[in-house]
């Protein structure tokens, strides 16, 4: 017996070490990025109104070159709005706004935390369940895309930002005549990249690219960015640098997107992936 | 006991410093300022084996909670428990150890504790940077970030020991 509890004493700094190195890579491994926001929930709740005054604070400098986007955001919405024949005394602060379609509404909303330096990066922002903010709901900037709701709480949602690593989308061209999925290779803030893009496909520099509608989070051509370069790979499809239009460095306020049809047709998408026929 | 509050007010200093000042300076991708690794490395010398591994596990899921890393930092922090010992060894000689009770830059020489500080922060980047990819795909980034923020991280981590190692063989606060 006391050879085996030195034995134990002898290697149990060893043994607890690699116990707990298992426990930490299981709980790694198993993450997600919808665990990971569940985890930053727990934190906002303490830190969020002081993180919101730290970011008040820091965009405080940039109110003059905000007060010039938004300017310019409310004069497009104005032109949309009237071309739409829309009465927008319907439309009230603070609330979701249904758009034309009715199929896709907006809620304004602030950034309260914005990491983009990081590989795994997110966005707080200072609405949560009880605005109506609810999970899968996409993040839009000046009619650009800026990521996702991953998970809320009362008051504040956390976002995968379109700089995550683990972020994924699709994209095509204006005139829709190729698509690709679009991805962040971690480094360049301003860039994400287009990948598998058809050999045959007539990629111009310049061409502008847009959401697509396989999406349900995203609404179809909500402004990606422009094609900065690609190239061919393996002469069998293309890769391509897309500069984004939004700018991480500077984003202050933003809009949450809501599809009305999303539950339906997530719904009815996994019915049928677990009612389809399998192949032995 | 009174170690034990200073400790603990250590773990939330650094953890609030971190998640409401260090997270907010964004320069470029290839500099992130982490000063996690500090609260290991300033663990007293004669920490129990066992503790000293449930403290950097303890501190990691916290500090996993807060950045919503779920496991990242814990493996990296308990990597850095495991290996304080040795990384020590390194650079100070056992008899030496025996006398002192925090390794910071009052008690260890400056270069030592500036070794040990960059051996111990060069490992906890370079756990979580390839980790955080799992792919060596673009090791020159990968690379590059693990030097560029490893070196910004040591110089902040030891402006930030500097009032603390005054007590030589003392408490942070005073007390043995």
């Amino acid at each position: 017996m006391s050879v085996f509890l030195a034995f134990i004493k002898k290697i149990y700094f060893i043994g607890l070490f690699v116990l707990l190195e298992c426990v930490a890579v299981n709980c790694y491994t198993s993450s997600s990025v919808y665990t990971n926001a569940q985890l930053m929930k727990v934190s906002r709740f303490f830190v969020g109104p002081a993180q919101e005054s730290i970011y008040n604070m820091k965009t405080f400098v940039l109110l003059g070159k905000e007060n010039e986007r938004l300017s310019a955001e409310v004069a497009r919405l104005n032109n949309f709005i009237a071309a739409m024949h829309i009465d927008s005394s319907l439309m009230e602060e603070g609330q979701f706004m249904p758009n034309d379609s009715l199929k896709y509404s907006y809620l304004s909303a602030k950034v309260v935390n914005n990491s983009y330096v990081k590989q795994n990066n997110y966005i707080t922002l200072n609405k949560g369940s009880e605005d109506g903010v609810a999970k899968d709901m996409s993040i839009v900037c000046n009619g650009a895309i800026v990521g996702y709701i991953l998970d809320c709480s009362n008051h504040y949602s956390v976002g995968i930002s379109m700089l995550n690593i683990h972020f994924k989308t699709s994209g095509k061209n204006l005139s829709g005549t190729y698509n690709g999925s679009i991805s962040w290779k971690g480094d360049d803030i301003k860039e994400v990249l287009m990948t598998e893009i058809p050999k045959y496909a007539d990629i111009n520099i310049g061409d502008t690219i847009v959401t697509t509608n396989f999406s349900s989070r995203f609404p179809e051509n909500i402004r990606i960015g422009v094609i900065k370069s690609f190239e061919l790979i393996n002469a069998t499809y293309n890769n391509a640098v897309v500069e984004i239009f939004s700018d991480f460095n500077t984003l202050r306020n933003v809009q949450i997107i809501k599809f009305k049809d999303f539950d339906e047709k997530t719904t009815l998408e996994n019915e049928v992936e677990q009612h389809a026929p399998r192949t032995q | 006991m009174t170690r034990f509050f200073e400790y603990l007010f250590l773990f939330a200093a650094i953890v609030a410093l971190q998640l409401l000042l260090f997270d907010n300076i964004q320069v470029t991708g290839y500099m992130n300022i982490v000063i996690y690794p500090l609260f290991v490395v300033l663990l007293p010398i004669n920490t129990k084996g066992g503790i000293l591994l449930l403290s950097a596990a303890a501190f990691g899921a916290v500090a996993d909670v807060v950045s919503g890393t779920m496991g990242l930092y814990s493996i990296a922090l308990i990597l850095l428990a495991f290996v304080r010992r040795g990384v020590l060894r390194l650079f100070v000689r056992e008899d030496f150890l025996e006398n002192i009770v925090i390794p910071n830059s009052g008690a260890l020489e400056r270069g030592y504790f500036l070794s040990y500080l960059s051996v111990m922060t060069v490992l906890f980047f370079t756990a979580v940077m390839l980790l955080e990819r799992l792919t060596f795909d673009y090791f020159g980034f990968t690379f590059l970030r693990i030097v560029i923020s490893s070196m910004v991280s040591i110089l902040v981590m030891y402006m930030l020991q500097l009032p603390l190692s005054k007590h030589k063989n003392r408490g942070y606060f005073g007390s043995l």
